[in-house]
């Protein structure tokens, strides 16, 4: 009995396996040139079966040559499209730029939103198999509900909604989520959407994306219902120059000058045009941010722009921050070293980050305790070495001895051998160290002072 | 520099004001009566500018004075500091008056717009004075004045009591002096302006309150809103005690209440003291008579001026403080300073020999060295410890001033000239005139000369470290060593000075091999020049020792912090001690355990750890053994239980000392959370007395020490604890009829018990170490630590609405506290909760009875009344806006004005909608009072069909709209309409008068404001 039950069940996967294949199979294989370009596909459940009523929403977009977007990402007309998969799981987004691929916002009842990524309108089949939600069935005052809307009044549909941090009490605040709360929610045709807690949790930290609107960081707490209000933020333009001549395709970054749980907003990003000039559209308003070049692309190009601060002014109002200099990256090479001779355990990785940037580096420092990273800006920086057993020694000019395992400081040069000295020991208490600058971000980089090496 | 500090250090004609502890408590300037005939005072400029050149700025205000009811009030006078009235008929008069509008116009001339603080003071006979002040950072307080201000003054009650001695004898003729306010005053330098009101009392004069025969007294003019009062009860001869509001024990007399004085039936009791006796004499030993003297400390509020006898004898009968300070004012003889020890008995007969007088010779020169008349120049009484001065003079037209009688100590004198910023200056008397240069600019940087010497010898002690400290608390920095002359000199700058914590002071000290530590004890201030100091090191054997193991084993690696700061050590992780600031040195022990410093003062601190054990003593026990044992360390481990069950989660702390007045070296608190048995343990315990506690994890505000006990461990000892105390749970309701965040302060039941011991009310008037001495003595009494063993008080836990509850509470007498603080901006709400300054709007003090009953029962205490005054700054503006109807009419709220509007914002998404709809309309129904009470339902959903069905049933009276569109995203915006549902009271003004309330506060706002408007 038992086993026949098995082998029912068995067939009747393979069965609707072989059907969605053969819809799949049955899709046309590219869009027709003139035809208007469509993205099509199917959402699955856990179980496998076809999800119907699955809303499928255009987070964001790329273009397809691969050309860093000049446009931000959110904020192509398309994003924000939506529609409903049939009862068969299948769905189709219609009119969209089929020069752009497209990032899927996928959420169904009872199950975790997910996306589907390069979604293609010149070739079909997009689909996603869709977790089911790890909290259900919570009490009401465990559960946070909100409705989305535009400045308009008219609900924001689509929006992306991630879980940043959890409060416990009204005082506690942890990053860990994963055990408290389903890490997203995505808000549906009315604007609303809700996420469901483990039962000490009192509020969450989220990030609110909609499309064409600035996003916002909020505490959400558990049993009430929210109301959110997204705005249309403000523009911020400039051109970016190299030796006075404008750089296309130069990405910038912006993240808030504020890193604090409740505000920190990151990933404002878009590329310089063909004449250097770029345009964010939709940041926050009235918030002082930090604007720079990533180290993965000063890596690329071996210059780009240092962190700097801007305000934005008053919604609906612009920024043109003028022409903006690049400055040269520069390589820092070096070596850690260990105090008792002993080579580096293998896999041991050093971290490079910005100071005054939401962007780091890390690598794995060879046999020998070299390392080396391209694309540095003439900033503030950190580098981040650990090894169990061992502490950056005193003779690490920029210690950080506010935390253990640090160098910070000001690079002004390359280097070709820049040495870090740990040495055998348990962290230094707070007590230790100077009674100054113990966290020397402004003093130059320098190598550790070692004898003979 | 606060406005507290400001008032504490001005002199206004015929007064002087004191910065005494009572003072900084209540924020209030202290007048004192005037000195004897002759006392040379004149009114100075007390708000100080920087370096501002002498630009007027005017600014017009119209000051408009209300009785508590809102009728305007004519006859009002509005005075302050660079006030001057605008209408010609007042100007006359000296000071504007209000007309029959309850309007004055006044114009403020400032000299300087560098001012931290402006203030105004509205006086009218019938009602309570009110003092309004403007605060922040220059220039944002001048240049942010209102054009118009409205103040309400609040009514004059009648208060009284009786005055006896310690033993029960009334008391007549003993003056009664009054201190208080109605709010607190605050200043906070990251906001731009502030304003703040409180009443104050009109402060006694030659007709001061005094008791009757019967020891008996009433005031009349008390004002009704007082919530903080200090008071000092004077005797004939200058004894003062004092007695305060909310503060047990902290000056003499004890602690006030303000429903017994309300009732005229408050009990000061005045306790006998001893008396001071002494003699003056002159150089040859003869008794000189008739000298005129001074006393500080006698009274905390004044100075008392008295005259020895024609024997030369004196006495100063029942003085209760710990120190005295006695000042010589003859015109022959140098003016001379005597501290007094008291410690609760009469010292031996003090002797005073006087010294030949030595002229003080001065010339105050502007910048361009012209001579400048008319500069005066007085004593400092908080910048001359130890020292009791009172001389004031104004130069002449060559700018020359003589002190005829001057003190032959270096002291700091305040000048003050007309178009310069007030300068003080470090000054000694010497036989040639001393040219004072005044000053637009502050100083660039001054010259600090150094000399270090071996006390008692005078030797020049080469090579010897001196060290700058700009933080507080003695940290210090080295800045040189002394030449073979035992001489440093260094420049320090005003771009140094950006490091010290006041960006006006620093601290200096000195050690070398072989000698005690010198530090100074006084902090110096930049601004008053140059300084030269002779620094006198006491030979002494380098710090040095050995740290033994429990077991009599050298204890290798064993940290060690030598803490020649005021600051203690602390330990917040198991095992460890560190420094909040700097100066702090440690080192750790070799192999045999021995360890050495340079050099240490004899009372400073040694706290030694190692994982074995633990030892705290000062250098001076250190030397006398030279060997250290270590103690142990204990622990702890304990259940958390409540009505006899655990209570999981819970934050439970431990800390010692005691006390928190103590002034052990080190502090000690561990805090940890129950595990889901209520289990909890504490590892490297310090061998000792502890306090643990709960601290219940709802409050944004300051901590609180819930279900406090104390208890003791041993060293190498495991404590086990059962931690509760049988309590019940005790439940209630505080019906507050403004706006309440109940998280942002701690709200407590305290159980009741007797007053502290009395503190020796010690003003260290001749020195800190003496200081030090009687304060460690007294926190170490047997009564003291008792007392603080038996401290015990309950935090309650609040919902939304006002619901309080708290659990394991033993039956007993209480007094519940609530104290509410006004909430944030919504901008300012962070994660980790409101950490910015806290202004108290209203607070709750109540005499309660928990009953006996069963462990867990419940008790429920009843409803108390909270009256909420958010300052006139901070109230919202009326609110209006247009909405629709369900039947598609336009509603303009204004419409509405003139009675009290519910306005319920709602949308079918959001779950508790309809509940609290149904709590409307119970509210409607459950109104005992008129309903002449609008009711308003916001509705915010897309579709208007569901906004009919939500309301079906609420028919009469109510008004039912709804929100589209932009108005929809704009409106919940400008209202803060964040969360639904979400009600809001306005007043007939269409203020929000309460926000987000429903149950039984909502029924008792609108009960509250339906009978108001029936007085009306």
């Amino acid at each position: 009995m038992k086993t026949t039950s098995l082998l029912l069940k068995a067939a009747f996967c393979l069965a609707a396996w072989v059907g969605w294949v053969g819809w799949l199979g049955c899709a046309p294989p590219l869009a027709a040139q003139d035809e208007p370009a469509r993205v099509d596909g199917i959402i699955l459940g856990a179980d496998n079966q076809p999800l119907a009523n699955a809303l499928v929403t255009v987070f964001s977009a790329a273009p397809r040559d691969g050309q860093h977007s000049t446009v931000g990402i959110k904020h192509y007309p398309d994003c924000g499209k939506h529609t409903r998969t049939d009862a068969q799981g299948r769905f189709v987004l219609k009119d969209l730029d089929k020069e752009l691929l497209f990032r899927l916002l996928v959420t169904a009842h009872g199950h975790r939103p997910d996306y589907i990524r390069d979604a293609d309108p010149q070739f079909g089949g997009a689909q996603v198999k869709l977790k089911p939600l790890r909290f259900t069935n919570v009490p009401p005052s465990q559960r946070i509900i909100a409705k989305i809307i535009d400045p308009a009044g008219g609900p924001v549909v689509g929006a992306r909604i991630e879980v940043g941090g959890t409060r416990y009490g009204d005082v506690s605040y942890s990053s860990a989520t994963t055990t408290k709360v389903d890490p997203m929610a995505v808000s549906d045709e009315k604007g609303e959407f809700f996420l469901d807690c483990a039962n000490d949790v009192s509020a969450l930290t989220v990030t609110i994306e909609g499309p064409r609107l600035a996003k916002q960081r909020a505490w959400l707490d558990t049993g009430k219902a929210h109301l959110i209000r997204l705005k249309s933020g403000v523009t911020v333009t400039g051109r970016v120059l190299n030796g006075g001549k404008p750089v296309p395709q130069s990405t910038l970054t912006m993240d808030t000058q504020d890193r604090e749980a409740s505000v920190f907003l990151r990933g404002f990003e878009v590329a310089s045009d063909s004449s250097g000039r770029f345009k964010l559209t939709h940041v926050p308003a009235d918030t002082a941010l930090m604007i720079y070049t990533r180290i993965k692309e000063m890596e690329e190009t071996g210059a780009g722009l240092p962190a700097r601060k801007i305000s934005t002014a008053s919604e609906g109002s612009t920024l043109d921050l003028g022409d903006l200099e690049m400055s040269r990256a520069y390589m820092l090479r070096g070596r850690v070293l260990l105090s008792d001779g002993q080579p580096v355990p293998a896999r041991t990785r050093i971290y490079l980050g910005l100071e005054n940037g939401y962007d780091s580096k890390n690598i794995t420092l060879d046999p020998d305790g070299w390392f080396e990273f391209l694309g540095v800006p003439a900033d503030q920086i950190s580098l981040s070495v650990r090894i169990p057993g061992y502490r950056v020694s005193a003779k690490n000019p920029n210690k950080d001895w506010l935390n253990e395992g640090r160098l910070v400081g000001r690079l002004e040069k390359a280097w070709e051998e820049f040495y870090i000295h740990l040495e055998r020991g348990n962290a230094f208490s707070p007590s230790d160290g100077p009674a100054t600058d113990r966290q020397p971000r402004d003093k130059p980089l320098q190598p550790a002072k070692i004898e003979g090496a | 520099m606060s406005p507290n500090h400001v008032c504490a250090h001005r002199r206004v004609q015929g007064t002087v004001l004191l910065n005494l502890s009572i003072a900084g408590w209540l924020g209030l300037a202290i007048v004192i009566a005037p000195g004897p005939a002759g006392a040379q005072r004149a009114p100075i400029r007390v708000n100080s500018p920087n370096a501002e050149s002498a630009t007027q700025h005017d600014h017009d205000m119209t000051v408009t004075v209300q009785s508590p009811e809102g009728r305007p009030l004519a006859g009002a006078t509005v005075t302050g500091p660079f006030l001057r009235s605008s209408r010609p008929e007042a100007a006359q008069a000296g000071e504007p008056v209000t007309d029959e509008r309850g309007q004055a116009l006044v114009r403020f001339s400032f000299p300087f717009a560098q001012l931290p603080n402006v203030n105004l003071t509205v006086r009218h006979p019938d009602y309570a004075t009110r003092e309004i002040v403007w605060s922040g950072e220059p220039p944002a307080v001048v240049q942010g004045l209102p054009t118009n201000y409205t103040v309400k003054l609040a009514p004059l009650i009648t208060v009284g009591g009786i005055v006896r001695n310690d033993q029960g004898q009334p008391l007549p003729d003993v003056q009664v002096t009054f201190f208080g306010r109605s709010t607190s005053i605050g200043y906070d330098g990251r906001i731009s302006v502030r304003v703040q009101e409180n009443s104050s009392l009109p402060l006694s004069g030659p007709d001061a309150v005094k008791t009757d025969r019967n020891g008996v007294w009433v005031r009349k003019d008390f004002p009704a809103d007082l919530t903080e009062l200090a008071i000092e009860v004077l005797r004939p001869g200058g004894a003062g005690t004092q007695f305060g509001t909310g503060r047990p024990g902290m000056m003499g007399g004890g602690e006030l209440s303000l429903e017994s004085l309300r009732q005229t039936n408050a009990v000061l009791i005045v306790p006998d003291g001893v008396s001071v006796r002494g003699i003056v004499v002159d150089e040859r030993g003869q008794p000189v008579p008739g000298i005129t003297m001074m006393e500080r400390g006698g009274s905390m509020m004044r100075y008392y001026y008295f005259t020895n006898g024609t024997d030369g004898r004196f006495e100063l009968t029942h003085r209760v403080s710990a120190d005295l300070l006695l000042g010589i004012r003859s015109p022959q003889h140098a003016a001379q300073s005597v501290p007094v020890l008291l410690e609760g008995k009469a010292p031996p007969e003090i002797r005073i020999v006087l010294t030949k007088a030595r002229p003080m010779r001065l010339r105050i020169v502007g910048d361009q060295d012209e001579p400048i008349p008319a500069a005066r120049v007085q004593t400092l009484d908080y910048r001359n410890r130890g020292l009791l001065l009172d001389w004031s003079e104004s130069t002449d037209a060559d700018g020359r001033v003589v002190w005829t009688n001057a003190p032959n100590q270096t002291m700091v004198m305040m000048v003050t000239a007309p178009n310069y910023p007030p300068r003080q200056i470090r000054l000694k008397a010497r036989d040639e005139e001393i040219v004072v240069r005044m000053r637009q600019a502050p100083a660039e940087s001054i010259q600090v000369r150094v000399t270090v010497v071996e006390a008692g010898n005078g030797r020049a002690i080469a090579g010897a470290t001196v060290r700058r400290g700009f933080r507080y608390g003695d940290d210090t920095e080295e800045w040189g060593k002394t030449d073979a002359n035992g001489r440093f000199q260094a420049a320090l700058t005003a771009k140094d000075m950006t490091q010290s914590y006041d960006r006006q002071s620093f601290a200096i000290s000195a050690l070398a091999e072989g000698y005690s530590l010198w530090s100074s004890e006084e902090r110096f201030m930049f601004a008053e020049g140059d300084l030269e100091l002779t620094m006198e090191l006491k030979k002494s054997r380098p710090p040095a020792g050995i740290v033994l193991q429990p077991d009599g084993q050298p204890a290798v690696n064993a940290k060690v912090a030598l803490n020649p700061t005021q600051n203690p050590l602390y330990s917040y992780q198991a095992g460890d001690f560190q420094s909040g600031g700097q100066g702090v040195q440690y080192t750790r022990t070799a192999q045999d355990g021995s360890f050495r410093f340079t050099a240490a003062a004899e009372d400073n601190p040694l706290v030694i750890t190692h994982p074995t054990g633990f030892a705290a003593l000062t250098i001076e026990e250190l030397l006398a053994s030279g060997k250290v044992p270590l103690q142990p360390w204990a622990q702890v481990e304990g259940v958390l239980r409540s009505s006899g069950k655990p209570v999981p989660r819970e934050r439970v702390v431990i800390r010692s000392p005691l006390s928190w007045m103590s002034v052990e070296s080190y502090r000690f608190m561990y805090s940890t959370t129950t595990d889901k048995s209520g289990r909890f343990a504490f590892t490297n315990v310090v061998p000792g007395e502890h306090l643990l506690y709960r601290m219940p994890r709802v409050v944004n505000g300051p901590n609180t020490e819930s279900h406090r006990l104390a208890f003791t461990v041993k060293p190498g000892e495991t404590k086990r604890i059962d931690y509760t105390f049988g309590g019940r749970v005790v439940t209630g309701f505080v019906n507050a009829d403004g706006p309440v965040d109940w998280t942002l302060d701690a709200h407590v039941l305290v159980a009741k018990q007797g007053t502290a011991p009395r503190e020796p009310a010690y003003y260290g008037l001749g020195g800190q170490a003496g200081y030090k001495k009687a304060r460690r003595a007294y926190v170490n009494s047997p009564a003291v630590l008792d007392f603080e063993r038996k401290q015990q008080q309950f935090q309650l836990l609040f919902d939304a609405d006002g619901n309080f509850r708290v659990e394991d509470v033993p039956p007993g007498n209480y007094e519940l506290r609530v104290q509410v603080s006004q909430p944030p901006p919504p901008n300012q709400a962070r994660s980790r909760g409101y950490s910015g300054e806290r202004r108290p709007i209203g607070n709750l003090y109540k005499e309660v009875i928990v009953p006996p009953g069963e462990a867990g029962s419940k008790v429920d205490l009843g409803t108390f009344e909270l009256a909420v005054q958010l300052p006139p700054s901070e109230r919202t503006p009326p609110i209006s806006f247009q909405t629709t109807t369900l039947d598609g009419q336009r509603l303009d709220l204004t419409v509405l004005r003139g009675r009290p509007v519910v306005l319920a914002f709602w949308a079918s998404w959001a779950p508790q909608s309809p509940a609290r709809l149904a709590d409307l309309r119970s509210a409607v129904t459950n109104l005992t009072s008129g309903t002449n009470i609008t009711f308003v339902t916001v509705n915010l959903d897309e579709d208007p069909a569901l906004a009919r069905q939500g309301v079906a049933g609420l028919d009469r009276g109510w008004k039912h709209t709804r929100l589209e569109g932009t108005a929809r995203a704009e409106i919940t915006e400008k209202l803060s309409v964040n969360t639904l549902p979400l009600t809001l009271v306005l007043d007939p003004d269409g203020s929000v008068i309460a926000r987000d309330i429903s149950g039984r506060r909502l029924v008792s706002t609108l009960e509250r404001i339906t009978r108001k408007l029936a007085q009306k």
